[in-house]
């Protein structure tokens, strides 16, 4: 007999507590009577004042030892382990794709897939072993060489259709790392891509039997959607007839929910259509396009767009005079830069600024809010300690944490250099990005809510500024600073997952679905996936500016037109006959589970009523 | 009796059925003067008690002449002496008897009342004897139906200071309570290890007629005391742990069942009435009849 899950023994400490009932004395509440002549003296201690008991024998501890013991043994799922003759290997591959939403036949191609592999399973012959594999964006095993009927059909009613591609590819290998070559082994993919599975795209140890479900799609979907803002906001939709017929319809748009444009389109057989918008008003946040066409699949008759916009940041340059300086963050799209002189600076100038940026000048307190100190002077501030300055050389990028990595992407500094730096120890949250000898000149890092970057050189006394990289550096500089936006993409296919890129001091995120449902994301602010749902979703960070962001969810028809195929075709190698023996374990918990009830009743039994 | 004297509950229809009826007894008993019971002692008055040869020195005045007629010997005709009996009610006031819902000493103390009653109303005289550890409050004998208010007051006194521990011993100690003769009434909860037999057997050694009239409470005889509890013995202050189920209960009941046979096979083995009376129950509805019953009262 083999424990499923030993780990599980581990709840015998359970008993310790069941005998330290016994072995501790009960507070028992007093009552007088008028003499104990006439009570058993056996049913407890003459002494009451003693914190603990001697531990006598009891049929209730007894019981309750046993009972503990069954709970653990259950939940710690014994098995026996048994070797059965495998007759037949059945792998059953589900098509996840968005096309098997189809309707073409009832109530849709998925549905019919499903019933088909029930009916499979629930007819699986003795001594067969089923398994059965999701095949969607992300190929998932259901359920492993199971020969119980319900155990499959429960698994088989667990699948779901994809928004996403299926990974055809991904499916069959897994498929085939389960199959074992010579024995009777044989995978059936319900699915209506039968154009795809001509030929396998991998070697098959096993035949592979190919069911298409459903008949002529007629198919007039949405392939993508995307909108750019500016000073007009222009819009570019795309559509595929993938059905073969010829299909009239009215494409609609909304802004912002209001009706925009009411276009009709007459789109043949199998073509491509290109619908644009040049002309939209600015200031829209939202796009909703949507076919009034009635025919198989509905969830590619409506799209949303976000239209992009640049938020924009405000700059605070304290400075002597930078040309360089002030040059790249005025070509930085969406940034309102405002320069002062570092004699004439005081705190209530940085008020409402998203990024200050000190050159050769070291404030007595930072400002509350993002930073960059660029060629600072002696002093220290905020757990940095700058000191004297030191020979300059070439610069060398190192390796950084993700969070402040992105400073130094597309940044070559290989053919920088610098005459001197200023030497730093750097505080604990700060990270270097890049190194003149063994000093740090380029650092990053979160101070509390507000993020500070530091350079530690004078740009106008290096050649920085006449490579490529200085303004790519900067533009960096300012997205780790001061995000441009929440969200990044701004269009996903149901299922994608968004990252975000929160603002300083963002301690969550709130997301919130086109039904109304929230999610609350927290630091580090992982990926998020749930995007299932079609529509717009907003984001908004807390607790800095409720400035949201916007992005949107679709489910985009992205194949070619079905091709007729047969219904039903076998691929890869001849089908052969055997039998293998597979050792299989038998969950016996549940006589466990029943001898705990049973056990409980006796304890009840004993304990109330004997 | 005036506002003073203590009721027990009792109103005057009740009281005027008591005054009806009297103490029985076995047998003959002798008292300190005469009255309407019987005496051991064969004496001069009217009612016929035995027949014996005549022996020198015997009063001629009370040879039965006829029978020398018929017989032709002397017979001496013997008559029993009517004499008053003195009824000794034996209380105990231990501190057992405080229990109960009403309190088994409070049931004492209207038993008393209601025999203290009967016997002066029947011409005998009352004595009452508190004891617990030892016979320790006592009321010489009263006689008189003016007396009942007296009684009344020391048997109200007596059981509202409930004190000590039962010892039956203390009934076979000597004391004035050991009338020669007599009527003695033992009201006790009889939940004690001392030797109730001893001490029941002591009195009637001294030649008192016994009755035992055992009270125990509702909680008693019909504990409820489901789930965990610390029990503490009121008068030893012993206390045991128990877990009231069902099984326990069945136990405590054989056990009180076992207790109450031993008693009950006692006295009628040395002719001893004896009456169970639970301190929740109406006397005035079923006393006189039960006493009736065991052959306490005619």
């Amino acid at each position: 007999m083999t424990l499923l899950t030993p780990l599980a023994a581990l709840l015998i400490v359970i008993a310790v507590p069941v005998v330290l009932m016994y072995v501790l004395r009960l507070r028992r509440p007093e009552r007088e009577i008028s003499s104990t002549l006439l009570w058993p003296r056996l049913v407890g201690d003459m002494q009451a004042n003693a914190p603990w008991q001697r531990l006598r024998p009891s049929i209730l501890l007894l019981l309750q030892l046993l009972a503990v013991l069954g709970l653990v043994v259950a939940l710690a799922r014994p098995a026996l382990s048994r070797t059965e003759t495998v007759s037949r290997d059945e792998i059953v591959i589900l098509d996840e794709s968005v096309s098997m939403q189809a309707n073409d036949v009832g109530p849709s191609r998925f549905a019919l897939a499903q019933s088909r592999a029930r009916a499979l399973a629930t007819g699986l012959p003795a001594g067969s072993v089923m398994s059965v594999i999701g095949m969607g964006n992300q190929p998932q095993l259901a359920i492993v060489e199971s020969s119980q009927r319900s155990n499959l059909v429960h698994a088989i009613d667990a699948l779901a259709p994809d928004s996403r591609a299926p990974n055809v590819l991904g499916a069959l290998t897994l498929a085939s790392s389960l199959g074992r070559q010579g024995e009777s082994t044989e995978a059936v993919v319900y699915t209506d891509h039968s154009g795809s599975l001509h030929a396998l795209p991998t070697s098959m140890p096993f035949p592979v039997r190919v069911v298409r479900l459903g008949g002529e799609r007629h198919d007039l979907g949405i392939t993508s959607f995307s909108a750019t803002g500016g000073q007009h906001t222009r819009a570019v939709l795309r559509l595929h007839n993938f059905g073969a017929s010829r299909v009239h319809t009215d494409l609609q748009l909304f802004a912002d929910g209001q009706l925009a444009d009411d276009r009709p389109l007459d789109i043949a057989a199998g073509a491509d259509d290109a619908e644009t918008w040049d002309a939209l008003p600015a200031g829209i946040h939202t796009l909703r396009a949507h076919l009034t066409v009635r025919d198989d699949m509905t969830s590619d008759k409506t799209a949303w767009a976000v239209i992009d916009s640049v938020q924009v940041r405000h700059v605070l340059l304290v400075s002597g005079g930078n040309y360089f300086l002030q040059t790249a963050l005025s070509l930085e799209p969406g940034v309102s830069l405002r320069t002062t002189d570092s004699s004439t600076y005081t705190a209530a100038q940085a008020s409402g600024s998203d990024v200050v940026v000190f050159d050769g000048y070291l404030p007595r307190a930072l400002p509350a809010t993002s930073v960059l100190l660029v060629n600072p002077p002696a002093g220290q501030e905020a757990g940095l300690r700058f000191g004297g300055e030191r020979k300059g050389g070439p610069l060398a990028a190192v390796a950084a944490p993700p969070d402040v990595s992105t400073i130094m992407r597309y940044v070559d500094l290989a053919d920088v250099h610098v005459a001197r730096s200023r030497q730093v120890s750097l505080p604990s949250w700060m990270r270097p990005l890049a190194l003149s000898g063994a000093s740090p000149v380029i650092a990053a890092g979160q101070r509390g809510n507000f993020r500070a970057a530091l350079v530690t050189f004078a740009v106008q006394e290096s050649d920085w500024p006449l490579r490529v990289s200085f303004p790519v550096a900067i533009r960096n500089l300012m997205s780790y600073l001061a995000p441009a936006t929440l969200v990044e993409p701004t269009g996903v296919t149901g299922g994608s997952s968004v990252t975000f890129v929160p603002p300083a001091g963002a301690t969550q995120l709130t997301i919130e679905g086109p039904s109304g449902r929230t999610w609350k994301i927290l630091p580090p602010f992982p990926p998020f996936a749930d995007t299932t749902q079609p529509g717009i979703y907003t984001v908004r960070a807390a607790p800095v500016r409720a400035t949201g962001a916007l992005f949107a969810s679709n489910t985009f028809s992205a194949r070619g037109p079905d091709v007729p195929g047969p219904a039903q075709q076998t691929l890869g190698p001849p089908a052969t006959t055997g039998s293998r023996s597979a050792s299989s374990p038998l969950d016996i918990s549940w006589t466990f589970s029943l001898a705990v009830v049973a056990l409980l009743a006796a304890e009840w039994w004993v304990a109330f009523k004997r | 009796m005036t506002g003073t004297t203590p009721l027990f509950g009792f109103d005057s229809a009740f009281l005027r059925k008591l005054e009806q009826v009297g103490l029985a007894s076995r047998r003959p008993i002798s008292g300190p003067s005469t009255g309407p019971r019987r005496s051991a002692r064969h004496g001069s008055s009217a009612e016929f008690a035995d027949y014996r040869e005549y022996a020198p020195g015997d009063d001629v005045r009370r040879v039965d002449w006829n029978a020398y007629a018929r017989l032709d010997r002397l017979f001496l005709r013997l008559f029993s002496a009517e004499e008053v009996a003195t009824l000794t009610l034996f209380l105990d006031h231990s501190r057992s008897m405080e229990f109960g819902t009403p309190p088994k000493a409070l049931a004492a103390a209207r038993l008393a009342a209601v025999f203290s009653y009967i016997a002066l109303f029947g011409h005998d005289h009352v004595a009452v004897a508190g004891w617990s550890d030892a016979v320790d409050q006592y009321l010489p004998p009263q006689s008189g139906t003016y007396a009942v208010t007296r009684v009344w007051r020391f048997i109200d006194a007596l059981m509202r200071r409930p004190e000590g521990n039962t010892d039956f011993r203390s009934l076979g100690r000597g004391g004035p309570q050991r009338h020669r003769g007599g009527l003695a009434v033992v009201l006790s909860d009889f939940l004690t290890e001392s030797d109730w037999r001893a001490g029941l057997l002591a009195l009637q050694a001294s030649g008192q007629e016994v009755v035992v009239v055992q009270v125990l409470a509702r909680e008693e005889i019909d504990p409820d005391l489901r789930g965990d509890w610390e029990l503490r013995d009121v008068e030893t202050g012993v206390t045991l742990e128990v877990t009231g189920t069902t099984r326990l209960l069945r136990r405590y009941q054989d056990s009180l069942a076992e207790h109450l046979a031993a008693l009950r096979d006692f006295c009628r083995a040395h002719r001893i009435a004896y009456l169970l009376i639970s301190a929740d129950e109406s006397i005035e509805e079923t006393l006189l009849s039960r006493l009736q019953l065991s052959g306490i009262v005619t």
